[in-house]
């Protein structure tokens, strides 16, 4: 196999994807997650004979391979009633048998597999992370994000101009014509901070590390939003902010510049963890925002967690459902559990069919990808 | 209108108190059409008011005096004035536009969690009409004692974290744990608190006033995303320590494993898939010890894949899990029964019992969803919680204010209390740290929980049943 870089890879996938989907070819298509094992699994070696253990499908009929980012792989291969896939799950249980007693893991947390071309636009949604272009030559990221590292990000950030790390992000109003652009999604790409100020490190691979730097991205996203000229044109938007952030001189400074026209046209994208980390401080800024005339949306909601948080509690207006296989194959079960306070925003449509499912399920919003 | 404040004062007044009261003299020269409000951040309890409800207060009248040819005079007390005119047109509110007659009703909404009473948040006086109660309001500022100025909240650093993680790396770790019993309360009112207890778990934790005796902590604690990554730290550590310690016979935990009470850890997710856990989960099941593990509810919403994971790692090991971490605000808003927990630990407040009735009624709904026999009230420190709680058919309950019960029912039965006193007793009860614990005479008993069936060792003759608190 030719070796491409990364994300020339998962450029290559998405063709097959769409070729596979335009002729209607039958293929079978496994995901192997390595940064998704344990952490009882979580040496370079564990990874490698994670890899090892799906080889017997380089044996397959057209078997393709595909490097994605985080050490996701993935192969595409047609079936022609061998069991190669047999073998290589036999193979990665013998390797989850390996952690110590007690621990078990789901086979779906490490392998995801698909049904070409139906399933397709489930394998282009693991691909919606994949789109900034890495630099030849990239290091690839291997060694977890540290306290001390958190400590040099946050100082190098402090001050920076993040505009280039700023990506859009449209959500869309499906009306019975084509779909209409309802508001613009500003966020700082977070990868591609990681890409180019600490190449070598997973910036996600301690959650609350994370959290923690987003505060940081939240202060150099107003401040640039509040810079002059810089809503002129700007029409409806939203941003991922954390609740702190929006008590915080930044964001006054922000709300102080912020357009009459824009004035009840933006929308505070939170997540549930963030709310739940001091909820009385929740309601004060959620009261706060109201007045001033923000939306309040929750990000990230999915059937486990509407079945812990209460979003009509918690006044959310909208709410932000993954397109995920489950959700797509029995969406009544999440839908049972939707508010009717809070408008749900679809995301992770990524192709037409997607489009046409979100339309038929009647969402009203969808986010594109 | 006869309170024109062309008097003397008497005293001179300095700071915002000075400028506000230069102010009101020329407003109530001409006190037709201007208004007064006083927004009173220092009518709200702890830990109210913070810096930011300061912060956003003074955003918002700053606003309105904006619009309204005002002006805001934050006073030494936390207190809030604006002083501004009457809007000629009344009645329409643009959105982010708070006409200074709507003011007191946006900011009564705006510290709805935390100001119970409404009443007492603001004061507003149309100058014309009662400007001399303004003016007896401003002349009470000067003479007021003054409150201590509350310390500036600090944000946490990186460099604080890990300063701390030196020292838990470093330190002998019973030496930073503490230990804290919850008693299920038994029915009875005409019986003395003592003779009610039953215990039923024993939560060991880090004690965060003993890191604090090696490295100032405030910091690192103060944010919650430093902290919950910090905790995956001190998880690694106590896991690892109380394995050896059960392998080697349970010297720490000798007191709760004798009375079959079953220890309680709070871990993170993080903490649960480590092999750290594993050891322990295997080790307990040889050893018969029992344990249970709490889980805040913020971090099973971080992840509630993961969360579903340690759930069955849990249920394998035969952990129950008990859901960490509700205040009254986040009870309102969750479902903890939602992950099928053992018990659900709420947090004592006053707010819990004198919330306005909207919110009241928002808490006991999210009482019965989740059904007061599974709750624990924790940081019950008072019997203000404890009325509370049997009141809403909560018997389970954990906090300072039963450690001293407890405590007055050993040293009422200690043959070496002569000289403890009832802080000493709950201290060295209330920690594993072995140099502590030393300074009791009578060992067996300190960790002896109320009404436990066991007999009770006294330090000499072991096979003797000791006293036991009636």
């Amino acid at each position: 196999m030719l070796a491409l870089a990364r994300t020339d890879q998962a450029d290559a996938l998405r063709e097959l994807l769409r070729k596979t989907e335009l002729a209607g070819t039958p293929r079978r298509a496994l995901l192997l997650h390595t940064d998704r094992l344990p952490p009882a699994l979580g040496k370079p070696h564990h990874q490698r004979l994670a890899r090892d253990s799906i080889a017997s499908l380089a044996s397959a009929d057209r078997a393709q391979q595909f490097e994605l980012s985080r050490g996701r792989l993935v192969v595409i291969w047609r079936h022609r009633g061998g069991n190669e896939l047999e073998t290589a799950l036999a193979a990665l249980s013998l390797l989850l048998a390996d952690l110590p007693e007690g621990q078990i893991v789901p086979p779906g947390q490490i392998v995801s597999l698909y049904d070409l071309p139906e399933q397709g636009a489930w394998l282009l949604d693991e691909l919606a992370d994949e789109s900034g272009p890495t630099l030849p030559g990239a290091v690839e990221a291997t060694r977890p994000i540290d306290i001390a590292m958190l400590g040099r990000l946050e100082q190098t950030l402090s001050q920076a101009d993040v505009s280039r790390f700023v990506r859009w992000r449209t959500v869309l109003r499906l009306a019975d014509g084509a779909p209409v652009p309802a508001w613009e999604e500003r966020y700082v790409a977070a990868h591609d901070v990681a890409a180019t100020l600490c190449p070598d490190r997973r910036i996600k691979a301690d959650p609350w590390l994370f959290r923690r730097l987003t505060r940081t991205f939240d202060r150099r996203m107003l401040a640039m939003v509040a810079g002059p000229q810089e809503l002129r044109d700007s029409g409806p938007f939203a941003l991922n902010l954390n609740v702190a952030t929006i008590l915080a001189p930044e964001f006054l400074r922000f709300d102080a510049v912020l357009p009459g026209t824009l004035r009840g046209a933006v929308t505070l994208n939170l997540i549930a963890a963030d709310i739940l980390a001091d909820p009385a401080t929740y309601t004060f800024a959620r009261n706060f925002a109201r007045s001033r005339g923000y939306r309040l949306l929750l990000r990230h909601a999915s059937a486990a967690l509407l079945s812990l948080f209460d979003v009509g509690a918690a006044e959310l207006d909208y709410i932000q459902i993954d397109y995920t296989p489950e959700f797509a194959a029995d969406p009544d079960s999440l839908r049972l559990l939707l508010p009717p306070t809070a408008t749900p925003v679809l995301t992770g449509v990524a192709t037409q069919a997607a489009m046409e499912w979100a339309r038929a399920q009647r969402f009203a919003l969808v986010r594109a990808e | 209108m006869s309170g024109s404040p062309s008097t003397n004062l008497g005293f001179s007044p300095s700071g915002a108190e000075r400028l506000l009261t230069d102010a009101a003299e020329r407003a109530l020269r001409a006190p037709r059409g201007k208004l007064a409000l006083a927004l009173h951040l220092s009518r709200l309890k702890p830990p109210a008011p913070r810096p930011h409800h300061a912060r956003i207060a003074r955003a918002l009248l700053q606003d309105t005096a904006q619009r309204y040819s005002g002006q805001v005079f934050p006073l030494r007390n936390g207190d809030l004035v604006l002083l501004c005119a009457v809007p000629p047109a009344e009645g329409r509110v643009v959105a982010g536009q708070s006409s200074p007659t709507a003011l007191p009703a946006a900011l009564a909404r705006l510290f709805g969690a935390d100001a119970p009473d409404n009443d007492l948040l603001t004061t507003a006086w149309k100058l014309e009409e009662e400007g001399d109660r303004f003016w007896t309001f401003i002349t009470a500022r000067h003479t007021e004692a003054q409150p201590e100025s509350a310390a500036e909240e600090t944000a946490g650093t990186a460099s604080s974290v890990m300063a701390l993680e030196e020292v838990v790396a470093t330190a002998f770790v019973p030496d930073l744990l503490a230990q804290q019993t919850a008693i299920r309360l038994h029915p009875g009112r005409n019986l003395p608190l003592t003779s009610r207890l039953a215990p039923l778990f024993r939560e060991i934790t880090f004690s965060f006033a003993a890191m604090a005796q090696r490295q100032a902590i405030g910091e690192a604690v103060s944010d919650p995303y430093l902290f919950r990554h910090f905790a995956a730290r001190l998880d690694a550590r106590m896991l690892e320590h109380l394995q050896e310690d059960l392998q080697q016979g349970g010297k720490l935990t000798r007191g709760a494993l004798r009375q079959n009470l079953p220890l309680h850890l709070n871990l993170t997710l993080e903490g649960i898939v480590s092999p750290g856990f594993a050891r322990l989960a295997a080790t307990a099941q040889r050893t018969g010890a029992r344990f249970g593990v709490e889980i805040s509810l913020m971090e099973a919403t971080a992840d509630p894949a993961l969360m579903e994971y340690g759930r069955r790692l849990l249920d394998m090991a035969g952990f129950p899990l008990i859901v960490d971490g509700l205040d009254y605000v986040g009870l309102t808003m969750t479902h903890p029964a939602g992950l099928k927990p053992a018990l659900v630990k709420v947090s004592w407040s006053p707010r819990l019992a004198d919330s306005a009735p909207p919110v009241k009624a928002a808490i006991e709904d999210a009482i019965a969803r989740i059904g007061p026999e599974r709750i624990v009230l924790q940081r019950a420190e008072s019997e203000e919680a404890l009325v509370w709680g049997q009141a809403n058919g909560i018997a389970r309950y954990q906090g300072y204010y039963l450690d001293a019960v407890q405590a007055a029912a050993r040293i009422a039965n200690c043959h070496s209390a002569r000289a403890c006193t009832l802080r000493q007793c709950v201290s060295r009860a209330g920690t594993l740290s072995p140099a502590i614990r030393a300074a009791c005479g009578n060992p067996g008993l300190l960790d002896m929980a109320p009404h436990a069936r066991e007999p009770v060792a006294p330090v000499k003759t072991p096979a003797h049943a000791g006293p036991r608190p009636h």
